[in-house]
């Protein structure tokens, strides 16, 4: 039970990651240079 | 301040100085792709991984590949990690046969983040925790790994300003591997030798029991200590093989041996300023860098000198010699090793927090006031005063673009910076990156300082008696009888510091402060191996490393796709020594300004109680 909190809380982490990864994208897309 | 301390500062800096040029020049060549006299030895090594893995080295990656890349690779490493350290009681080289217990699910955790993000925090005691396959498989191979992406992700950053109308910053696959094969793998062969040379150990063999003279019996640890230590000191990492870390003689013998730790710490991030110069094709913006971060280091390695030279009124009080003497180092030398005294502390002590390296050779909690903020100082800029390999690098790029930014607002120009436009995306990215760092520090600073978590009844002495309560009893909870000791139970998150009061402060805030910047140092005093810190140092160590990579990825992709403007009489120079200057006032103003408060609560309050006689 243990070792399964802790593999979801890395996955997890990693995957909030990415998302804001993707966030960032969007903001980068939504405010061109100018 | 004496004169052995001053000398030795200068003579180091000089030797940092004499190596920043030839091996920036050379990383600048092998992240360009060139071929080097390495290329002919190392070189099969890395056509074999490019073929092994399907890796094409010329594929650009746009930011968000390279982010995703530096994602994957490091999430797969945390997950590895994590299983080899439940496993270790399964797996070879375990002499001393520990297992699980030892490395309990939140440790592991905690170990894994930690040195993934080359931060190397050791919430553990290594000589009864840690098999020498742990060592080896899952823990130093993190030294080469995290460091490498490291000075991938500073690389991408750099071509970010050097490259024009470009849709990528180069490929994380290829940085990685070239950083790794023909920067770390090099130098840590010859620095390994060379510390064998100077006593550092390196078998497999079990402890060693021994009588001593008095009659009783001390196991003396051992192992692969020399391949670990080179990695630790050049990959900016800091995890020891033993809990005395670079104090203890087995990782740090002679005095030849710690300036020479001392020197693979600066090493590569001084060159990497060069590197920085060679690739935007104008040195001098390098040298303004370097320049930069040397005023800082110069300052607090002479500052934590003088404090520790100085001693304290307590000291003296109590009839210890705080002058120096022919046969006496003068001075507050407590938690300092008299192999070393206070000129070689302090100057490793200033080292190993303007990097974020975290070995230490002395105790910084035992450190006065002034001499103990210049390390939580060191960290609380972001460690980008030369800073961990590639780390430090594009945390000064970051101040960098607010430095110009700021300039550009004083004399109403827009911002540019090596030609190319600063514009809000990029001052929005580094100030996300800035801002993820100062909350990720103070918040859990805060928490810690006033959560309340009821204890467990685990029937030990420290518990006994105390009312369940629910799922967040026993969250404070070490298990000392994993280790030889007894269990206990801490409650409140600020039971676990050793101290009351403003040093107690001292040393939760920084435990987070080395966390958040992948420092891995710790002030001690504070028992951290509990659920509760190992669970939460997790996260601010993951917080603290990825959090701030990925905004300056996407700072150097918008960056890189801009075309260059020429230079102006409207362009503010960045070359030159006003530059330096505003980018040393920048770091200064931004850390005074963001964490000012902490310090005040912790170390500048405990210097006037000091100075008051007030010892509590």
């Amino acid at each position: 039970m243990e070792d399964v909190f802790f593999v979801v809380l890395s996955v997890g982490l990693f995957g909030l990651s990415i998302w804001y990864v993707k966030g960032l994208r969007g903001l980068e897309e939504d405010l061109p240079n100018e | 301040m004496t004169t052995n301390g001053t000398l030795q500062i200068l003579v180091y800096f000089l030797l940092i100085l004499l190596v920043t040029k030839p091996l920036g020049s050379y990383m600048a060549r092998v992240f360009e792709g060139e071929k080097t006299f390495m290329h002919r030895i190392f070189g099969w090594i890395e056509r074999g991984i490019y073929k092994l893995l399907g890796i094409h080295p010329e594929a650009d990656m746009k930011w968000t590949t390279y982010a995703f890349a530096m994602l994957v690779f490091s999430g797969i490493g945390v997950l590895v990690t994590y299983a080899l350290l439940r496993t270790q009681g399964m797996l070879p080289l375990n002499p001393q046969h520990f297992d699980g217990k030892q490395m309990p699910g939140h440790l592991a955790f905690n170990t894994a983040v930690s040195f993934s993000t080359n931060t190397n925090w050791q919430a553990y005691s290594p000589e009864v925790t840690i098999s020498y396959f742990s060592n080896m498989i899952a823990l130093a191979i993190h030294n080469w790994m995290s460091a490498a992406v490291g000075m991938a992700i500073a690389i991408a950053v750099i071509r970010g300003f050097s490259r024009k109308s470009a849709n990528g910053i180069g490929n994380f696959w290829a940085d990685t591997v070239r950083a790794t094969i023909y920067v770390l793998l090099p130098i840590s062969i010859v620095g390994a030798l060379i510390l064998v040379w100077q006593g550092v150990p390196q078998n497999f063999s079990p402890y060693t029991i021994v009588k001593t003279l008095e009659g009783a019996t001390q196991t003396i640890a051992q192992g692969p200590v020399a391949s670990q230590e080179v990695i630790k000191m050049l990959g900016t990492n800091g995890g020891g093989f033993f809990n005395a870390n670079s104090s203890h003689p087995f990782e740090n013998p002679t005095a030849l041996a710690n300036l020479f730790a001392m020197f693979l710490i600066f090493a590569v991030p001084a060159g990497l300023t060069y590197t920085f110069g060679r690739m935007v094709e104008n040195a001098k913006q390098g040298w303004a860098i370097f320049a930069a971060m040397s005023i800082l280091f110069l300052a607090g390695a002479f500052t934590a000198n003088i404090a520790e030279q100085a001693g304290t009124p307590q000291l003296a009080k109590a009839g210890v010699m705080t002058q120096r003497t022919a046969d006496q180092p003068g001075g507050n030398m407590e938690g300092k090793e008299m192999r070393f005294g206070i000129a070689t502390s302090t100057l490793f002590a200033t080292i190993t927090t303007d990097a974020s390296c975290g070995a230490v050779n002395s105790m910084h909690d035992s450190y006065t006031p002034i001499g103990g903020l210049v390390p939580l100082f060191n960290i609380l800029t972001g460690e980008v005063i030369f800073g961990g390999v590639g780390a430090g690098l594009y945390g000064m790029l970051m101040f960098a673009v607010l430095a110009v930014f700021i300039a550009g607002l004083m004399v109403g120009r827009t911002p540019e910076y090596l030609g190319k436009k600063i514009q809000k995306f990029e001052v929005q990215m580094a100030m996300l990156a800035m801002l993820v760092l100062a909350a990720d520090v103070l918040v859990f600073t805060a928490v810690d300082s006033i959560a309340k978590l009821p204890k467990a009844d685990t029937g030990s002495t420290a518990s006994k008696g105390a009312a369940s309560g629910g799922m967040l009893a026993g969250l404070n909870l070490w298990h000392g009888s994993a280790y030889g000791g007894t269990d206990t139970d801490y409650g409140d998150t600020a039971n676990n510091v050793n101290n009351s009061g403003p040093h107690g402060f001292s040393e939760i805030f920084y435990q987070r402060a080395s966390q958040t910047g992948n420092n891995g140092s710790a002030f001690a005093g504070i028992t951290v191996n509990t659920p509760y810190y190992n669970t939460t140092g997790g996260i601010v160590m993951f917080i603290g490393r990825f959090l701030m990579i990925i905004p300056l990825l996407a700072m150097a992709g918008s960056l890189a796709r801009k075309k260059a403007t020429p230079m102006s009489s409207g362009t503010f120079p960045t070359d030159n020594p006003t530059f330096t200057w505003l980018l040393v006032g920048i770091v200064l103003i931004v850390g005074a300004l963001t964490y000012f408060p902490g310090l005040a609560l912790g170390p500048i309050v405990e210097h006037f109680q000091m100075q008051q006689g007030v010892t509590k």
